[in-house]
């Protein structure tokens, strides 16, 4: 593609799309930003390249950064695949991402605190009452209950694309237990390791204090009157496919990872059991879902959770960050309501734009859907992960009669929206450099303030053309640069 | 510390002791092999592997017995079973251990489960158990360089000095089940073997020779692997490290009533000095004890589901 008669024969097989490149404004014209790396691709053969990520991957491999993928017969452990090619935001686009994210978590923050007390926005018939009570994570055991300092939301990972005129917008809040975090932090470091050089002409902000802030954010939420909280991290147990990242954040926050096995709830009181006998614990920084964390509360199969947390919570004994019930406002339909939401509560113009949604209870929607099955995506209101969804364009006849017949079935349970081209950034890919599509997952942290922290983990769809970037779909990830200012 | 991770730092430790033992037996014994006449092998075999492998797996390598197929798979499947178990336990107190520790047994489960190295393995056992040993070796280099010397320094001490005392014990009791150690030194070739043997599994052949020189007289290998409070690698010097760690448990712990070694055992182990006492008893009182303190040690400090709230 290049025109450009200097640029190396790395760049070859490097075609641009209806997407927006990250890297190239056109063809053989790379952005400013990027010229340190457009830079040392073309100085350095590809051979170079190839050793330094297969040192990359080496040092993932032997720090242990694995995820278990389910779906074969038993979990296979791996690495996240990694892309050595940073992907680089500038600061004026940081600027705008971090004052809308801001302002979509304020608002949801405040929604969560309406539905589960006064339920204004739906009395103003902003949002409907049925659509918020139908969703299958609001928690009717959550009316009315005081959260600590009013903070739903402790921890956000949302989900930005980029359209082809260059704008970010939002394609996903994941308000319950994001994760992924580690991969973002990992990433930079082994960068580091392997081709500090690649720093050399840029300053990048630096990402390595989210733990701490994390931290500080856990002890604002603290119970009130609880001056030197317990901070406890409570994991599924090893099984899980993100257990890498939480022993890495318990060890990074200097606190203790515990399994429901660990804990035993007494007069409303959470307790760790250890050597010396029952230890009090006042924050629980939770990575189980709403469902597995008390089997008296919810599902009574379950063994990851503890018996009777939900009561010690509800009588405000304990915190448990992110608050139970967060996922009603992450439904893929109550999404939709989102820019809504920040008009009614904030009274200002949303910032970050929504993804088009069409709402499959809606009789036109669904028939305008249901026409072009084969143009859009299709996904499961309550699921995370990229699991159940269609991608229109790449789907068969079968899979779309498929889906025709579960949208049928349950439309409150689907959503649609168009098929995105989502932006493509350079990657090492089979000897050469090839665009890939992208997207970016920053972290929102909160407590008493709302911190945002200068990075994000971009994650990849290493397949060419595929549009799925989900771990657990063979997607794969790079370091994210935000440039200071 | 919660009960859940002491108990995980102990087995940790454990396996790695274990993964390290089964290696050193196997390959001094495929080692010393060349030495023997080809029936005696089968012999030896059938005595080492019921101490080394748990039942089904010996099951499956009784065709060595014979076959003289000294190279099988299943001792190689022992050894890297152990070390998977302890990358596991590990795996999971990662905030608990250094990085350095992890990134040792990490690399030791990696480089055993490269196919490439156990094709290998049918070439060159001795390169293949050399790999676990000095994994084993690094691995304990960087607990004694990065673990902080609190509580749970204390439970891997106690899984490494378990793990050791039960299994000289083990080597012990196998070789006792053959041979009367007898008092003067006149012994057949086969028999100074299974001596020489017994001693370099222990890693306590140039140990040995320090303290009586290369002399072999079975009686003075038995109280010397048993009772010398200098070697690193006897019972005695187990337990005495043993009943340090359950010392300052105690103090560090204040609330559990403390857990020592019984007296029996030490008397045992100090009766065997004057020669007088029957070395099987000896033996089979160390093994019964290794066993006491592990349960003790899980009911009180680990399992201790019957505490009520105060």
């Amino acid at each position: 593609m290049p025109r450009d008669e200097s640029a190396s024969a790395i760049f070859e097989r490097y075609t641009l799309g209806q997407a927006y490149d990250e890297m190239f404004e056109g063809a053989g014209r790379h952005r400013p930003h990027y010229a340190g790396i457009h830079e040392r691709l073309c100085m350095l053969p590809i051979e170079i390249w190839q050793e330094r990520q297969r040192a990359a991957d080496v040092a993932f491999l032997t720090q242990g950064i694995t995820f278990t993928v389910y779906g074969q017969a038993e979990g296979v452990e791996r690495i996240f695949p990694f892309d050595l090619l940073p992907r680089v935001v500038t600061a004026a686009e940081w600027a705008t991402i971090e004052r809308g994210l801001v302002q979509r978590i304020t608002a949801l923050n405040l929604f969560l605190r309406d539905v589960y007390h006064e339920g204004r926005i739906c009395e103003a018939r902003v949002v409907p009452w049925t659509l918020v009570r139908q969703c299958r994570h609001f928690r009717r055991g959550m009316v009315g209950v005081r959260v600590a300092h009013d903070c739903y939301l402790t921890v956000v990972g949302t989900d930005l694309v980029r359209r082809p005129d260059g704008r970010f917008v939002v394609l996903e809040d994941n308000l319950r237990v994001p994760s992924g975090v580690s991969y973002m932090l990992a990433n930079r470091q082994i960068v580091k390791q392997v081709y500090p050089q690649l720093f050399e002409r840029y300053h990048v902000r630096p990402i390595d204090h989210y733990p701490r802030t994390l931290l500080s954010h856990l002890r604002e939420i603290a119970p009130p009157g609880c001056s030197d909280p317990n901070i406890v991290l409570l994991t599924p147990g090893v099984f899980n496919s993100a257990y890498y990242e939480h022993t890495f954040l318990a060890h990074e926050m200097g606190i203790e990872l515990v399994e429901g096995r660990d804990l035993l709830v007494h007069d409303n009181t959470v307790y760790a059991r250890t050597t010396s006998g029952l230890e009090r614990v006042d924050v629980i920084y939770r990575r189980v879902d709403d469902d597995y964390l008390d089997p008296v509360a919810f599902r009574e199969d379950s063994t990851l959770g503890v018996a009777g947390l939900f009561n010690a919570y509800r009588a405000g004994r304990v915190t448990i960050a992110n608050a139970v019930g967060t996922g009603v406002a992450d439904d893929k339909a109550v999404y939709a309501y989102v820019p809504a939401m920040i008009r009614f509560y904030l009274d200002q113009d949303p910032i970050l734009d929504n993804v088009e949604t069409y709402l499959l209870d809606d009789v036109r929607q669904r028939a305008f859907v249901l026409d072009h099955l084969g143009e859009l995506v299709v996904k499961p209101v309550g699921e995370s992960g990229g699991y159940g969804m269609l991608v229109g364009p790449h789907s068969t006849a079968a899979q779309r009669d498929e889906m025709r017949g579960r949208i049928l079935a349950n439309p409150r349970n689907y959503i649609a929206q168009p098929t995105l081209a989502l932006s493509a950034a350079p990657c090492l890919v089979d000897g050469g450099v090839e665009p890939r599509h992208v997207d970016l997952r920053p972290y929102i942290l909160c407590g008493r303030s709302i911190t945002v922290v200068p990075g994000g983990l971009t994650r990849v769809a290493l397949q060419r053309g595929s549009l799925v970037v989900n771990s657990s779909q063979g997607g794969g990830s790079k370091d994210t640069w935000v440039l200071g200012a | 510390m919660l009960s859940r991770v002491a108990n995980t730092l102990y087995w940790m430790r454990r396996y790695v002791e274990r993964a390290d033992q089964i290696a050193r037996v196997v390959d001094v014994n495929l080692d010393l092999a060349f030495d023997r006449a080809p029936g005696d092998v089968a012999r030896l075999w059938g005595r080492l592997l019921p101490a080394l492998l748990p039942a089904p797996a010996w099951a499956q390598v009784e065709h060595a017995r014979t076959g003289g197929a000294l190279t099988d798979l299943a001792n190689v499947d022992a050894v890297a079973s152990c070390v998977a178990a302890a990358r596991e336990n590990a795996r999971q107190v990662r905030q608990h251990i250094s990085g350095e520790m992890w990134e040792r047994v990490n690399g030791l489960h990696l480089a055993l489960n490269d196919p490439a190295r156990r094709a290998a393995w049918e070439e060159r056992p001795h390169g293949y158990f050399q790999t676990v040993r000095e994994g084993a070796a690094l691995f304990d280099a960087a607990v004694h360089a990065g673990m902080a010397r609190d509580e749970g320094w204390y439970f891997v001490q106690l899984g490494l000095f378990l793990e050791r005392a039960a299994g000289t014990a083990r080597l012990l009791a196998c070789q006792l089940r053959e041979s009367q150690p007898a008092v003067d030194a006149d012994m057949a070739l086969d028999e100074q073997l299974d001596w020489i043997c017994l001693l370099r599994a222990c890693d306590a052949l140039e140990l040995y020779r320090r303290r009586y020189c290369a002399e072999l007289r079975a009686d003075r290998i038995v109280r010397f692997l048993i009772e010398d409070p200098l070697s690193p690698r006897t019972v005695r010097y187990a337990l005495d490290e043993i009943a340090r760690a359950l010392a300052t448990l105690a103090e560090t712990v204040p609330s559990q009533p403390p857990l020592t070694l019984a007296s029996a055992v030490t008397s045992t182990v100090d009766a065997s000095r004057s020669g007088a006492s029957d070395p099987r008893a000896a033996v089979s009182a160390i093994e019964a004890e290794c066993g006491r303190i592990h349960r003790t040690l899980y009911e009180t400090y680990i399992d201790h589901r019957r505490q009520t709230v105060t």
